[in-house]
């Protein structure tokens, strides 16, 4: 599904064109901003559903402009460029940018990438979108229904995610949870853990799981979590 | 009060001995310990036991004579104190070679009085000083030589180190000059290019009823040219920039099926069709860096489209693997297979094919797929598919550290 707005913020005038047609034509309400300054002097520049920022542009740069974007809100951020770089990708997504994409891409890919954000910015958003912690059953229960049998490491890290309330729990919390020496820092059991957990939940239901990796910190459920 | 003058003497005959003593004692105005051995062996006892200022040392010893004495003395592990020879008349050309042979001084039996006995002494243990001094002043000199030369010497090599380094440096800021202009001045302009490409096929299909195929497969087939050529370029960039050495690179959550979208979509459209996608795994979420396993997938997909006959699938299948924890991908095709001899540098840079389907490419397809794979620590092998053609296995690991 597309987001009904768009910003596309690209100084190549050709490309943004197409891209915008292309959009367009798919129902996407778009509008072309041809450098930063233009973006930041619009009166509705943040109230965009999406974003689409080219990262070499006059004025403010491509990286700083998708930190200002991040910052007034959740909208979905996907970054175009062809910049070459060694740290583009890291840069990009430090400033806060959901995907990258590497140009030459085809406006299908664009579309693709768009699509799979905004799935992801409205599973948070979704009031709908409330997982529970069955802990007689030891199971969780996906938004869409599913019952998902968890082993013991599942339930003591889903109820790391409980008690925190949407906030990041810390890798030690969580290797605690799980008997585990959080000061072994080459550990990857927790890392493991995590990667199952969110693997069996994804093969029973088709609803994103909102359990995020904040690198080098620890883990993230975006999302609501009830015990039950 | 002075520490009174410590003085062996190594003298075979008690007479002589006698003498020595007398002339010694017989000075005034200093004060000394004399210890008397009477043979060599004896002495050299005395020498290890305790410390002498001088040694007078008789030439004419019964076990060893003349210079042979001098000769042993020095042999031997002790250090030796300011040496006096004392000689009879007739070996004084003997006594000339000791003090070659390290000798201070030689005294001639019986042409000695007590004044010239005592100022010998003196001035033997003066001149040993100040040799000694010299000696130090000399390997002083010397090492200072050397450090200098040491000094010099490493900062010549730092200079031409330093001068390497500027070079380099220079050489490095062109490079990146050139990859940007390569990346804004020649890539964004083809990009453009085949984004006006897709919309005239676009605009053509819609009209299609008028024009018919005719003009949409020389469209199609230069379409085609340009996504190879976008390709190459997108290679050559990525292996100059983001694959450089010391090069960090982060793995995030990424969404499979939207990886493996745009890859699917990095495939020429007339190709398409030969790609099959297999799912054998219902994981979603991967620790990746998305950029370059589509770069790495998208190359992998082509090499097999390549190598193989028109219109024969290609198929990317996706799979787990539980221990090791990882995420498995797959491009089987049924070309020819690989040969044999270029199996072992498949992947290194430059290698390419040698059957006439793939006539252009710069070798750097598979190079770049295995610098990906070292990025992600996985592994990457080939292996023959039955009954013919190729399938690239490559693990990436999963539930590591990220």
């Amino acid at each position: 599904m597309l987001p009904s707005t768009l910003a596309v913020i690209d100084d190549d005038r050709e490309y943004a064109e197409y891209l915008s047609k292309f959009l367009e034509q798919r129902g996407v309400n778009v509008q072309v901003f041809f450098d930063s300054d233009e973006f930041l002097t619009a009166r509705d520049a943040y109230e965009f559903d999406f974003y689409v920022v080219d990262l070499t542009l006059p004025g403010v740069d491509g990286v700083d402009l998708i930190r200002l974007i991040r910052r007034k809100g959740p909208a979905g951020i996907v970054s175009v460029s062809g910049r070459v770089g060694p740290d583009v990708f890291e840069s990009v997504l430090r400033a806060g940018a959901d995907m990258y994409l590497m140009k030459p891409v085809r406006f299908e890919q664009v579309a693709l990438a768009i699509e799979a954000v905004q799935r992801r910015v409205e599973s948070g958003r979704s009031q709908a979108a409330v997982w529970r912690l069955d802990r007689a059953a030891h199971k969780i229960i996906a938004p869409d229904g599913a019952r998902i049998e968890l082993s013991d490491n599942d339930v003591a890290l889903v109820e790391c995610f409980v008690s925190a309330g949407g906030a990041t729990v810390t890798r030690a919390t969580l290797c605690e949870r799980l008997g585990r020496d959080p000061a072994s820092e080459a550990d990857n059991l927790l890392h493991a853990a995590i990667y199952r957990l969110r693997r069996r939940i994804e093969r029973a239901t088709v609803s994103t799981v909102p359990l995020h990796s904040e690198p080098n910190i620890g883990y993230t459920f975006r999302g609501t979590l009830l015990a039950v | 009060m002075t520490v009174p003058l410590q003085i062996l003497l190594i003298e075979d005959n008690p007479a002589d001995a006698s003498m020595i003593t007398g002339l010694l004692t017989q000075a005034r105005g200093w004060e000394f310990a004399l210890t008397w051995a009477n043979d060599l062996s004896r002495g050299l006892e005395r020498l290890r036991e305790m410390h002498f200022d001088v040694l007078l040392l008789d030439l004419g010893l019964p076990e060893s004579s003349g210079l042979a004495t001098v000769k042993r003395l020095f042999a031997q592990a002790q250090p030796v104190p300011t040496l006096i020879v004392l000689s009879g008349l007739t070996d004084e050309e003997i006594a000339i070679k000791a003090l070659q042979a390290g000798a201070q001084d030689y005294l001639v039996k019986g042409q000695v009085d007590s004044a010239l006995l005592v100022r010998a002494i003196r001035y033997a243990i003066g001149r040993r000083q100040a040799e000694e001094a010299l000696t130090r002043e000399l390997l002083r000199t010397r090492e200072l030589a050397n450090e200098k030369a040491v000094r010099l010497k490493a900062e010549g090599e730092s200079e031409a180190l330093r001068r390497l380094l500027d070079e380099r440096d220079q050489m490095l800021a062109e490079r990146e000059d050139m990859l940007r202009l390569l990346a804004h001045e020649v890539r964004q302009p083809l990009n453009n290019a085949s984004a006006a490409m897709q919309g005239a096929s676009l605009a053509i299909a819609d009209s299609a009823q008028q024009t018919g195929t005719d003009v949409r497969t020389p469209l199609s087939r230069a379409q085609h040219v340009l996504d190879h050529v976008i390709g190459t370029l997108n290679n050559t960039l990525a292996a100059a920039s983001m694959l450089t050495a010391g090069a960090t690179d982060v793995i995030v959550d990424t969404d499979l099926h939207t990886l493996v979208g745009l890859v699917t979509r990095d495939i020429a459209i007339d190709d398409r069709p030969r790609v099959e996608i297999e799912w054998l795994t219902g994981t979603r979420t991967v620790q990746l860096q998305p950029v370059l396993m589509r770069l790495a997938l998208c190359n992998l997909l082509q090499n097999a489209l390549a190598y193989s006959p028109p219109g024969t699938p290609v198929r990317l299948r996706i799979d787990d693997c539980e221990d090791p924890l990882a995420i498995v991908f797959e491009v089987e095709d049924t070309g020819d297979g690989i040969a044999p001899e270029l199996l072992p540098r498949v992947f290194d840079k430059g290698t390419r094919g040698t059957h006439k389907r793939a006539t252009t490419g710069a070798g750097l397809g598979l190079y770049i797929v295995r610098k990906v794979v070292d990025v992600h620590h996985g592994s990457i092998g080939i292996a023959p598919n039955t009954p013919s053609g190729s399938i690239v296995r490559m693990s990436i690991p999963q539930g590591v550290e990220v």
